[in-house]
């Protein structure tokens, strides 16, 4: 497609970092909204509620710090 | 002996465009950090240096020349190399006194290209290089990370937009720690490494190492620290621009570019097709405030900054070219670099007096 480069390469970076884009903002906004609604429920007191929307954020920030491990293995391993 | 001082030149130009090319590049790192409040400006820079200084050392299995497969490799010799270096620091000069933000790699193969081509003519340099590692990277990264930014901030505000904003913000403030920290780290890897390879060619084409030898530690080290240090004492006026001038963003928006922008690179990084941060980053702060309003973005500022990036290669081509010219005039020894050196250094010094004794216009902010 463009001599030097193939164009299955520029397709793979595009659907890669789309995919990237919506795992990094769906899981950190999932953080975000977890760490919010457990404040909130545990200030009215529903303490399973809070326990809930913790839980969903401790989830949502392993998913998110497992992408920032796999960032800074690609980091190491360029050739 | 006349050989040792070009090469010391050489070396000596390498660690100031590496100087400069953190210096420059400081911005994509913490612009958005530092415009959002998630950190103050010297803690920012501050943690950006030290990344950039440990990333400089995590990888060193990059290519031994940014300019590889662009320019003839027979061609290159200390001379061309030093014009090419100066080509391209005279263009970060020159886009830091603009505010303008642009890539530095960019800078220096356009340099290097410039210098090559008043050497040997067209047939030292091959287009079909240009283009893989420069024309199509430039097109796609700036419009991928603005889609892909703009693609995360919809998420974004779907997600948290009817929570309290000052939790949602110090949030997202928290996330940009370590989204920069990721770019910082990031960057050490991939830039210092230029300086590094040219440093190294350098030291093979003076026949004081062998091209199967092992990067020499003091070679990584004044790499790392001239990157660090760079980075430390900061570009602010591209800071200004990409942190400000652009989009005035909130911490979500700070989040999406930033994250954006590190997913991107280490992703085209994963599959092999290199992309400049610079162009990532500033299309994905366009993108996170497109997204949300697309009048929120100030097109003539982003205007700018694509004109800049289309003059980098030839800009810079202009002034390798040019260098080389000079340092040939007094043949192949070392006083036209000499020569060039000297007149740089006195070039920086009238135009540092100049602003530090508020000569010049500042950028508007």
């Amino acid at each position: 497609m463009f001599g030097a480069v193939e164009a299955g390469d520029i397709f793979e970076v595009i659907g890669v970092s789309l995919a990237a884009a919506v795992v990094v903002s769906t899981t950190f906004s999932i953080v975000v909204l977890g760490g919010a609604r457990s404040t909130e429920a545990r200030r009215g007191g529903h303490g399973t509620a809070a326990l809930v929307w913790g839980a969903l954020a401790v989830i949502a920030f392993a998913v998110f710090a497992v992408a920032v491990v796999l960032g800074v293995h690609i980091m190491l391993s360029k050739s | 002996m006349d050989t040792d001082v070009v090469l010391w030149i050489v070396v000596v130009t390498a660690l100031a465009f590496d100087f400069t090319n953190g210096f420059h590049d400081t911005a994509n790192a913490v612009a958005t950090s530092i415009s959002t409040r998630a950190m103050a400006p010297r803690v920012a820079v501050t943690i950006a240096a030290a990344l950039n200084f440990v990333g400089a050392f995590l990888s060193l299995a990059v290519a031994a020349t940014i300019a590889s497969g662009i320019v003839d490799a027979d061609v290159i010799t200390p001379q061309i190399v030093f014009a090419g270096l100066i080509g391209a620091i005279a263009w970060n000069l020159a886009t830091w006194y603009f505010g303008l933000p642009s890539s530095s790699s960019h800078a220096l193969i356009g340099g290097v290209v410039g210098a090559a081509f008043a050497a040997e003519g067209s047939k030292a340099v091959y287009g079909d290089g240009l283009l893989e590692k420069v024309v199509i990277p430039a097109l796609v990264a700036p419009v991928l990370a603005m889609v892909a930014a703009g693609l995360a901030i919809l998420i974004i505000y779907r997600i948290v937009g009817r929570q309290h904003p000052g939790v949602v913000s110090r949030g997202f403030r928290l996330g940009q720690i370590i989204s920069g920290s990721l770019f910082s780290l990031s960057h050490g890897t991939n830039d210092a490494q230029k300086t590094m390879g040219i440093m190294f060619l350098a030291l093979v084409a003076n026949g004081n190492l062998q091209p199967s030898d092992d990067i020499p530690t003091w070679v990584i080290v004044s790499a790392a620290t001239a990157i660090a240090l760079g980075t430390y004492v900061g570009g602010w006026r591209i800071i200004r621009t990409m942190g400000s001038r652009i989009i005035k963003m909130d911490p979500a928006q700070g989040f999406a570019a930033q994250g954006i922008g590190a997913a991107v690179i280490l992703s085209a990084s994963h599959v092999g097709f290199p992309l400049s941060t610079t162009h990532v980053m500033s299309g994905g702060i366009m993108g996170a405030g497109a997204a949300k309003r697309f009048s929120a973005v100030r097109w003539g500022v982003a205007g700018n900054i694509v004109v800049a990036w289309v003059l980098t290669l030839p800009a810079a081509a202009v002034v390798g070219g040019a260098t080389y010219g000079v340092t040939r005039l007094f043949g192949t020894g070392p006083a036209g670099p000499l020569v060039v050196s000297v007149a740089l250094l006195v070039a920086l010094l009238w135009a540092l007096a100049r602003i530090v004794t508020g000569k010049t216009v500042p950028v508007e902010a």
